[in-house]
């Protein structure tokens, strides 16, 4: 059983459907990619994995225990931490305060240490006001508040949303160590192509539903996956990696 | 009668930046307002008459005994009159929390009775004698408590962990329940603290005024208007629109008449709507990403 399973989710927004009936799976120190266009719903299943949204129908699964329609302040005591989009930093408070904010679901603070040490940059900025970060390290406060809870799944939504090209590389980096620690990541991205590159599997969202899946390698060679979401490839496609 | 009218509106003037700041916590931490902050003051001062004059208790354990009492107010009014219509976008709380306003003036009506009665207190019985004007001792202790109080909240807010989990819910109270903030709870906590504010009011203000069933409306509605000259987001704002309301009552009260009171007041606020929307201590409204 994964770590993770997700079956037959809906989500409403208004009249709208924005999730159309999708299951997923995420494995324990697994990382897995969920791509596709603008509009697809990938923030939406995050936030209803997170618990801030509720789903209509479906099921979420967490380690074997039900978490469906759980509040978010209840999944994250379940070991799911969400790094929103827009990155959801508390800009009126100081880092460390962001930091502290980030272990309130665990009542400890012995995540601190580890925490400042994948992120020194963090470290001379404890008691700096975090809007006045720039955006690479507010992205790394981020990241680093999300780890404060010491979750055994970090779910990233769009952690290259506005970062300079070497920062997205900086931050996909600190998401490949994070799954060295142990913990599985859930990562919803535009930049399809970067997020496969570090993922074992990947999702193809597509207006609500899921279109495609397999291994990250796979997907990045699929020609129709490279002509929808990936922009033009970096290489040619290996013969036989994909659909044709 | 330049000192007096100073003193005067110095005193009402912090207790209506003290009510004002109640309308503050709520609505940063939940976009929601209690319209009944005003029979907050009230129950503040009925339940301190019951507790001080009628029970006999002394003053300390009155104060504390208020501040629970108008708590709870504030607790039972989120709990009926806001929690359930939070999540459906109306403003159907607004209309609820003056609802729960008006019953619980008819209530203080059933209980302590249709007439003012007079708080007596050794603090406002003999004016003293300050540069030749004659101040009630009350009068000087009022902001000085208001003032007080104001600075434990803010130090609540800044510098306990729990007032920066408040803080945080009220910067972004998506990304707070993602940290593992109960936010049903906050907001509850807002309610309480945001009552207990107006009930202390209600306990400083009752041996300078009488306490009544109806004393509460106006003030909790000119503190709305320090609320919104404040700036409804800006704890400092409100806190200067505050005194600067209270000094302008006083002294168009005092050099022109009290008729004319409340039209100046109330002219500064519907000014302030047109000039600077956003208030005093305000920051010009940006969308919130």
């Amino acid at each position: 059983m994964s770590l993770l399973d997700v079956g037959d989710l809906w989500v409403r927004h208004g009249q709208i459907e924005v999730l159309r009936g999708v299951s997923l799976a995420v494995g324990g120190e697994e990382i897995v990619a969920v791509i596709g266009p603008n509009g697809a719903g990938k923030t939406t299943l995050l936030r209803t994995l997170a618990g801030v949204l509720r789903p209509a129908r479906g099921r979420i699964t967490f380690a074997g225990r039900e978490m469906t329609g759980r509040p978010s302040w209840e999944v994250v005591r379940a070991g799911v931490a969400l790094v929103p989009e827009g990155r959801g930093i508390f800009a009126d408070q100081t880092v460390r305060d962001n930091l502290m904010l980030g272990a309130l679901s665990r009542r400890s603070f012995d995540a601190l240490d580890a925490v400042l040490e994948r992120f020194p940059a963090l470290r001379v900025r404890l008691d700096t006001v975090a809007g006045a970060l720039s955006g690479g390290q507010q992205q790394m406060l981020a990241l680093a508040r999300g780890l404060m809870a010491r979750p055994r799944l970090l779910l990233l939504d769009e952690p290259s949303l506005g970062l300079a090209p070497k920062l997205v590389r900086e931050t996909f980096d600190a998401v490949r160590r994070i799954r060295e620690q142990g913990v599985a990541v859930l990562l919803v991205e535009q930049m399809g192509l970067q997020a496969l590159e570090i993922a074992d599997r990947g999702y193809v969202l597509e207006r609500g539903r899921i279109v495609a899946e397999g291994p990250a390698r796979d997907l990045a060679s699929d020609r129709r996956v490279i002509a929808a979401y990936l922009g033009a490839p970096r290489s040619r496609p290996r013969d036989g990696g994909g659909s044709p | 009668m330049g000192i007096q009218l100073l003193v005067t509106g110095l005193a009402l003037g912090s207790m209506y930046g003290l009510v004002a700041l109640g309308y503050h916590i709520t609505w940063a931490t939940s976009r929601t307002m209690n319209f009944s902050q005003g029979q907050a003051v009230m129950a503040g001062a009925v339940v301190a008459y019951g507790l001080h004059v009628a029970l006999g208790w002394p003053f300390l354990l009155t104060l504390l005994g208020t501040l629970v009492a108008s708590a709870l107010f504030g607790v039972v009014i989120e709990r009926l009159a806001v929690r359930p219509f939070f999540r459906s976008a109306s403003l159907a709380w607004l209309l609820a929390t003056i609802a729960c306003g008006t019953i619980a003036e008819n209530v203080a009506m059933l209980t302590f009775g249709k007439d003012a009665r007079a708080f007596p207190s050794a603090l406002a019985t003999r004016p003293v004698l300050i540069a030749g004007a004659g101040v009630y001792p009350q009068e000087l202790l009022v902001p000085v408590v208001g003032l007080a109080l104001m600075g434990g909240v803010q130090f609540f807010y800044h510098r306990t962990f729990y007032g920066k989990q408040l803080k945080a819910v009220a910067y972004n109270p998506e990304a707070a329940g993602l940290m593992g903030i109960h936010i049903p709870r906050a907001v509850m906590t807002a309610y309480a603290l945001s009552a207990a504010l107006a009930g202390a009011a209600g306990l400083l203000l009752a041996p300078l005024l009488n306490v009544a069933p109806t004393m509460g409306t106006i003030i909790g509605l000119k503190a709305f208007a320090v609320a919104i000259i404040g700036g409804l987001d800006s704890a400092g704002g409100i806190l200067i629109a505050g005194f600067l309301y209270g000094l302008i009552e006083s002294f168009v009260a005092g050099y022109v008449s009290t008729g004319a009171r409340e039209i100046v007041g109330f002219a500064v606020v519907i000014a302030m709507l047109v000039v600077r929307p956003w208030g005093l201590g305000g920051a010009r409204p940006t969308r919130r990403v």
